[in-house]
């Protein structure tokens, strides 16, 4: 699970970007958890697609928790690009996390 | 057209800045009545104009002149996102899917925008935002103001902001908030930049003429370093004196490690260190 608190943009998008592939290569799926952020931008959805089309391409699972529900700028540039049909998104952070146990992206 | 008040920021074109555009334009649009759903678009379209020029304008990584001008207008905020360098291209070592989708967001979420630019003439995003969830109040009257901006002393690092008196406070607290906690502060310290914030947005009315402010504000090596002024003779005295936080009888030195008062010939300007303590 890796969380991400408060902003996130261009200036932190190449550290989340590496801890996903480290984790990835590493044949590790990923739940990120994204109750606690306030903003991303479109680099940070950028990695997220990046994330989903690596962890399919090696049958790793990946999910998105949302918690109690997005802070409202993130869930609407999720809406707006689309990405929330794409991303596998859940409120339930055990259903998350058995989503990507099974391997599911 | 009459000018409105407005803020005027000068930085270096470099990723670690887009936040500090975000947070003084976003400080700027809660300050005038933007709403609160407008003002998480506002960020999103300031942030990918700037992205842009952080990525594509410049050939060094040092930087070149990043310059956001936000200004209300008609119950909506113009922002222009400006640079001087070789126009919005695309570069293949950089190439990811922000490229692609900076654009089409600034379309979706501003009520209109344009480029201007082109090659060695450097690049304008202007993008226009209704203040209202519907996009139909009108402009709050607090926003109104002069703004035409003098060139500060020429204090290249860190940030430079001009804004008009009435909405220094807001700004300042929003940048002065984001870079602390990006600096690690403590809590307590993170929240003693806050009040700081607060308290010059209290002195604002009396002490600043009624004219732009310019601001110089460094982020650096664990500390948050502020310029403000010209204030009229005599203010940045008074003010490091008598400063009183609301609320708390706290005074500004005690909020701040370092507190000064210097002069040029346009005025008094008051420096602030606040440093993350330990």
């Amino acid at each position: 699970m890796i969380s991400l608190h408060g902003e996130h943009d261009l200036n932190s998008a190449p550290d989340l970007n590496k801890t996903i592939v480290e984790a990835q290569q590493q044949g590790v799926g990923i739940v990120l958890d994204l109750s606690p952020t306030t903003f991303v931008d479109s680099s940070i959805l950028a990695v997220l697609i990046d994330a989903q089309r690596n962890a399919r391409a090696a049958g790793l699972g990946m999910a998105v928790y949302t918690g109690n529900g997005l802070a409202g700028g993130v869930r609407r540039i999720l809406e707006i690009t689309g990405l929330d049909g794409e991303l596998r998104i859940s409120p339930d952070r055990d259903a998350a996390i058995a989503a990507v146990r099974e391997g599911l992206a | 057209m009459s000018e409105t008040g407005g803020l005027r920021l000068s930085l270096p074109a470099r990723a670690e800045n887009v936040a500090v555009a975000r947070h003084a334009v976003a400080g700027l649009a809660e300050a005038i009545g933007m709403s609160e759903p407008k003002v998480a678009d506002l960020k999103t379209v300031v942030t990918e104009a700037c992205m842009n020029v952080v990525l594509h304008a410049y050939d060094d990584d040092g930087g070149g002149a990043l310059e956001v001008n936000a200004t209300p207008e008609d119950g909506a905020l113009l922002i222009r996102v400006r640079d001087y360098g070789t126009g919005i291209r695309p570069r293949a070592d950089v190439e990811r899917a922000s490229l692609r989708l900076g654009l089409p967001l600034i379309a979706a979420l501003s009520s209109s925008f344009n480029i201007r630019g082109g090659l060695g003439q450097g690049t304008e995003v202007t993008m226009r935002l209704a203040l209202a969830a519907n996009g139909a109040d009108p402009v709050d009257a607090a926003a109104s103001g002069a703004s035409a901006a003098k060139q500060g002393p020429d204090l290249t690092v860190g940030a430079e902001l001009t804004v008009v008196d009435d909405l220094v406070g807001p700004v300042v607290s929003r940048v002065v908030s984001m870079l602390a906690a990006r600096s690690d502060f403590s809590v307590d310290r993170l929240s003693d930049a806050v009040l700081l914030g607060d308290a010059i947005s209290a002195f604002a009315p009396q002490g600043f003429d009624g004219g732009p402010v310019h601001l110089v504000i460094e982020d650096g090596d664990g500390s948050v370093n502020l310029r403000v002024g010209p204030m009229a003779s005599g203010s940045g005295e008074r003010l490091r004196r008598e400063l009183e936080v609301p609320g708390l009888g706290a005074s500004i030195e005690r909020l701040a490690d370092e507190v000064g008062v210097s002069s040029d010939d346009q005025g008094e300007y008051l420096t602030l260190k606040v440093s993350q303590g330990t």
